[in-house]
């Protein structure tokens, strides 16, 4: 768990250690998984998670879960390196993630905010720019997690992006609906709601799902364009208000990731009222078929 | 009022009786109107309409989960909207049955589709967006919001659906500037999804493998209403919590009033300091 400064490990995937720069500091994933962080280039920090077969965000009860991992490492950026701008990306060449253990399971209210809404929250309001390198596919609570950053950048030769609960059968909680509807476009929205739409990485970028195409050398590329850097830290006045801008943009969201408990008893009311009206529906329907039948 | 399974009734319109398929059932409107339900493919239901309330029911209650096609039975409009926008407003008429109406299709457990076959002014282009996809007849008839030139407002679901579902660009130029869009235009700006007749709504159905979005995903639960009751939260919301919308029309008209003599009072004194 300590620091290995050596730059000639092997690193899986198309971006060479070398390119990968310093390693900064590592954390473990449960048993198997590793998150490294480096520094590609000054005040750049490139969180590498791996928890193998396909990052999964997981829910079991482990201690390490890549999402407490990722959580920590962002805590530790902040708190111990210059303000600047943080890429995260996976490790395992297919996938970025492939989202949540839970999804084909049923859905347990209350699981998700201890740890995967508090990572969520804490990319959404992160004072530093942020990017999703997506190195391979994005589906699911794997997307949301891009969605929650600032930028997404896609392999244009690997991987799909999509959003596939309507094919589970699973519902998508506030939070998880809310972050598209804030940052695509109603359409772009529908698609990938209601049609479960598989976006390969043109596509993706042509819908603005994505912002741009390429790796680690174009995420660098594009953080110098924007001047990325620079945005993280103080302004005129001497404050740093860039997650603040955030936190605002996106405050809709930032609530329902905030105030989950409100929630399960909104759900409860929507049932509820399901019921009731399925009930009259029924009603209605045998009121017009017993006339019918006169 | 019996369900009536004669396919060989003219229909008017382009779509022939056969194209629209088998009739399911049919439901008198008023002492002149009638709607009629067919179904002119395996769980595609066709509703040639003016009120489909009870239509959706008996879809939802009595027949396979697929996809709703609404259309009109009259061949120069979809709807040319409300009777009461011409009146003056009364709060608490809408809600028990125009937006009982606009929160079932918002809400409900299959994709919709609008089939603008003519004209689909204010009320009718609200209903039209309150459907899922929207296809349009490219050519005849227009689409627009013509409250400003009505003098009317805009209750808030009728203008939430509208800012949930297109640009900011084509919400502004719909509601401020009353544009009438024709079909290409409409198509281009997204108020539209696709350019046809019924022929045309039947492939979209397909291309976009609507009827299998409609059933059970792989936990064995149907999600597709309570997807899109969660993704347009904000108008399902209005349409359903009207009660709290009197009570802010009230404190908004009281605050316009102050406003406007706080406005007045200080003009004023900008007048007698310049008099001076």
């Amino acid at each position: 768990m300590s620091a290995d400064a050596s730059p000639k490990r092997e690193r899986t995937g198309s971006d060479s250690a070398a390119k990968r720069g310093e390693v900064l500091f590592e954390l473990p994933i449960g048993t198997k998984g590793q998150l490294i962080c480096t520094r590609p280039k000054d005040k750049v920090y490139l969180i590498t998670f791996s928890s193998p077969p396909d990052n999964r965000l997981t829910s079991v009860c482990l201690a390490r879960t890549p999402q407490a991992s990722i959580l920590l490492a962002l805590d530790i950026i902040e708190t111990r390196y210059d303000a600047g701008v943080v890429i995260t990306t996976s490790g395992i060449e297919k996938f970025y993630s492939n989202g949540l253990d839970l999804e084909h399971a049923s859905f347990t209210p209350g699981f998700f905010p201890d740890t995967l809404y508090a990572l969520w929250r804490r990319l959404l309001t992160y004072p530093m720019p942020t990017i999703a390198l997506l190195n391979g596919h994005a589906f699911a609570g794997a997307l949301m997690l891009a969605m929650m950053h600032d930028y997404r950048m896609m392999n244009p030769h690997k991987g799909y992006v999509c959003l596939n609960e309507v094919e589970l059968g699973a519902p998508l909680r506030p939070p998880m609906t809310s972050i598209f509807r804030q940052k695509v476009s109603a359409q772009t929205y529908r698609k990938l709601v209601l049609q479960a739409a598989r976006y390969k990485a043109l596509e993706a970028f042509k819908e603005g799902i994505v912002d741009w195409l390429g790796g680690l050398d174009e995420a660098l590329a594009y953080v110098d364009e924007l001047k990325l850097v620079q945005k993280a830290g103080k302004g005129m006045n001497g404050k740093q208000v860039y997650g603040d801008l955030k936190r605002e943009m996106w405050r809709e969201t930032v609530d329902y990731l905030e105030n989950f408990g409100a929630e399960d008893g909104r759900d409860f009311m929507i049932q509820t009222r399901r019921n009731r009206e399925r009930e009259v529906a029924e009603g209605k329907v045998k009121v017009w078929e017993a006339r019918a039948k006169l």
